[in-house]
């Protein structure tokens, strides 16, 4: 018995004797609004599907409603998104600089042209936003496929069925989860802890302060020790992440003693790995670290390092002391 | 896989140093703006609300930019706007309710 049957279960008399006979929407009339019930809210309240019903109301008024609220709402997010002390400052200069020509040197208005400014900041902005924008639906898909792989796997440990190994009769065939000899209710709530730590490891790492790419630091001012604290706050939630994965794998091998067979549980297996390379992804995403380096005999540098690859914080622990490096120099 | 994903440093770095310049930088244009076409009116109002919304306009995408750096959503994140971020845990919390509808349809057909 499937789930969709036990939804089924709850209406029998409409939904068994309608299921996937009644259309869900008119072809014909594809694309018109449809301003009270679609013939698919029926079959949805049928199956104790919930959904938005439509409000009877004037629909002018709702749009015009909609449109003042968004509208304010637009101007809300507008104001925090300016609410910075960049913006402050730099409203300061242009003023105070626009005041000292005006006073001072007012023979100076001159007409300039405004293609500098679009080469210097125009194309680098709108280059930034569409590059962001892209990482970020790169990371929304990684992981949705990380999340969807997960529940895959929960959902197969709580719905495959395996042959019985229990030899006083009762069903040939039993959940794999309640085939378990010792204790299958401690293997649910195994999996239920597992799963658990599990989720919660994945949101205190994404939680994690980045420790570079969104904010440039100066070494020299304390900026690569609290890079490095940041590294190691983040590093440590993925590691307990990893550990659980790996826990998942070993569980997922466990299977065998309930007798699931060795390809099914090499499908099991193989979800793992999706999970695992979508996770992977989805770091190298989050992941990247820039330092900018100010030192004496050093040219101011921009340092960007992959941190998947790094296994404490090279950036500071590479760093050659300025003695030695004034003896290499020296030396042939 | 991580080259690719990378937004450039520099374009920020460059971006944000010539935004705070390019409104002093400009000082004489909108001077102009104040003088008007004849160069007999004087009206410094003018000239300062053109250059503030200039430089508005300016930060407000920069910011959008700096924004969209950040993919996640952080407790205590005060530094940017959080307008564009995903919600990490708000995901991961339907995920959680899903797990815990499918044990408890997988418990109701066991007990059948």
């Amino acid at each position: 018995m499937s789930i969709a049957f036990t939804v089924l279960d709850e209406k029998p008399s409409l939904a068994r004797s309608h299921a996937l006979t009644q259309p869900y929407c008119s072809l014909g009339r594809m694309g018109e609004l449809e301003r009270h019930d679609s013939p698919w809210t029926r079959v949805a309240t049928s199956h104790s599907v919930t959904y938005a019903p439509v409000r009877k109301s004037n629909a002018y008024v709702r749009a015009m409603n909609n449109y003042v609220v968004d509208l304010f709402a637009s101007i809300v997010a507008a104001a925090r998104v300016l609410c910075a002390f960049d913006v402050f400052l730099s409203l300061a200069f242009t003023t105070t600089s626009t005041c000292l020509y005006w006073f001072l040197d007012m023979d100076a208005a001159v007409n300039i042209s405004w293609t500098a400014v679009s080469f210097a900041i125009i194309i680098p902005i709108t280059s930034g936003i569409s590059l962001s924008f892209q990482r970020r639906e790169k990371a929304l898909a990684e992981l949705g496929m990380l999340l969807g792989h997960l529940t895959s796997i929960w959902s197969c440990a709580h719905s495959w069925l395996v042959p019985s190994t229990r030899k006083e009769g009762g069903p040939k065939l039993v959940l794999l989860l309640d085939n378990f000899v010792e204790a299958p209710e401690q293997k649910r709530e195994e999996l239920r802890t597992l799963f658990d730590a599990l989720l919660v490891a994945l949101i205190a790492y994404l939680d994690a302060e980045r420790w570079g790419r969104a904010r440039n630091t100066i070494r020299c001012i304390g900026g690569g020790v609290e890079q490095c604290e940041r590294m190691a706050i983040a590093h440590g939630s993925r590691m307990q992440f990893a550990g659980h994965m790996h826990r998942v794998r070993v569980l997922c091998q466990d299977f065998k003693r309930a007798g699931l067979d060795g390809g099914q549980c090499h499908r099991l297996d193989q979800y793992v790995t999706i999970a695992l390379a979508a996770y992977e992804r989805l770091c190298a995403i989050n992941e990247c670290v820039a330092l900018v380096q100010i030192e004496p005999l050093s040219v101011t540098a921009c340092k960007i390092h992959a941190s998947a690859s790094m296994r404490a914080c090279p950036p500071v622990c590479m760093r050659i002391p300025q003695p030695c490096l004034r003896r290499r120099i020296r030396e042939p | 896989m991580a080259h690719r994903y990378r937004t450039p440093q520099a374009f920020r770095a460059f971006t944000r140093v010539y935004l705070l310049l390019a409104g002093a930088l400009y000082g004489p244009y909108f001077v102009e703006l104040g003088l008007g076409h004849t160069g007999t009116e004087r009206n410094l109002w003018f000239a300062l609300l053109f250059a503030c919304c200039t430089q508005l306009i300016f930060c407000g995408l920069y910011r959008s930019m700096l924004s969209l750096e950040d993919l996640f959503a952080r407790r205590n994140s005060s530094m940017y706007a959080n307008v564009d971020v995903i919600k990490v845990p708000e995901m991961v919390e339907l995920i959680r309710q899903q797990l815990l509808e499918i044990e408890s349809k997988s418990l109701q057909e066991s007990t059948h």
